[in-house]
């Protein structure tokens, strides 16, 4: 990593490097002794780029699994409720709410997520004993890793 | 028609699919799928599932090969086959390389499977 200190230019965010950065290479900017900014290689900022999209995207999943299972709780506590209120229909619940409900787990998933602007939505069929899916399949996993 | 996978002992039927997420169909990918009629639900490869970044819909009890049941995380995912474009479904995530498709897609289809032949018809009209 170099440093190199440039002079403030009159126009500050047009700078000319000698050399463009090679990959690893930073060259920070700095104003009265302060860095400021960092430049680096085009191939570097493209992979800080895809990094910083991951992350997001990472966090955005952990944020959505962490909803989901707040959800999936209230749907447990307001179970007893629910099974007077809408037994063998299907509710999609949203922040410890019932928000919509109907015959078909995807179009009631639908319609709450439409409602909630794309927000995590639970969805359920309300009944005292869960159903229990067949899948002969070794390699069925609980959830996928965030 | 579709050949069936021969790296399966014995072959087995698979078809080709593409996957999108329900609310951004832009985003679209392939993937080869086993036919799997003794499954109540479906299961997409975990890689699918975050490439797509396919929404958590929210948990079923599935019974899985040792007769085990366990509560796993469902997800929505937009099924195209055979360029017929269908409704959202609900699936969960399987470390298999392929999808593995459950009578809740099948039974919207005709399936033709030539065991001698090692091929497979499917369509939305009779065969």
């Amino acid at each position: 990593m170099s440093e190199r200190i440039l002079k403030e230019s009159r126009v500050p965010y047009n700078t000319v490097l000698e050399q463009p950065p090679q990959s690893g290479e930073v060259t920070f900017l700095e104003r009265n002794g302060q860095a400021i900014a960092a430049v680096v290689s085009m191939d570097e900022f493209a992979a800080f780029q895809q990094w910083r999209a991951e992350e997001a995207n990472r966090q955005r999943r952990q944020s959505e699994a962490e909803a989901i299972e707040r959800e999936h709780a209230a749907f447990q506590k307001m179970l007893p409720e629910l099974l007077l209120q809408y037994p063998g229909r299907v509710v999609a619940i949203h922040q410890g709410r019932v928000i919509a409900v109907g015959d078909n787990r995807m179009d009631v998933w639908q319609e709450a997520r439409q409602q909630v602007d794309r927000a995590p939505v639970y969805v359920q069929t309300v009944e005292s004993s869960p159903r229990i899916y067949k899948l002969p399949s070794r390699k069925v996993i609980r959830d996928v890793a965030v | 028609m579709w050949q069936y996978n021969q790296a399966e002992e014995p072959p087995a039927p698979f078809i080709d699919l593409f996957l999108r997420h329900p609310e951004q169909p832009e985003q679209r990918i392939p993937i080869t799928a086993k036919i799997d009629t003794g499954a109540d639900i479906s299961a997409l490869p975990e890689q699918a599932i975050a490439q797509l970044n396919l929404p958590i819909t929210g948990k079923l009890l599935v019974q899985g090969y040792e007769g085990r049941s366990q509560e796993v995380t469902t997800y929505a995912v937009h099924i195209e086959i055979t360029s017929a474009r269908f409704r959202v479904y609900e699936a969960v995530a399987t470390h298999e390389p392929h999808a593995l498709l459950g009578r809740d897609i099948l039974n919207y289809f005709y399936l033709r499977l030539n065991g001698p032949e090692l091929t497979l018809d499917t369509s939305v009209r009779p065969l």
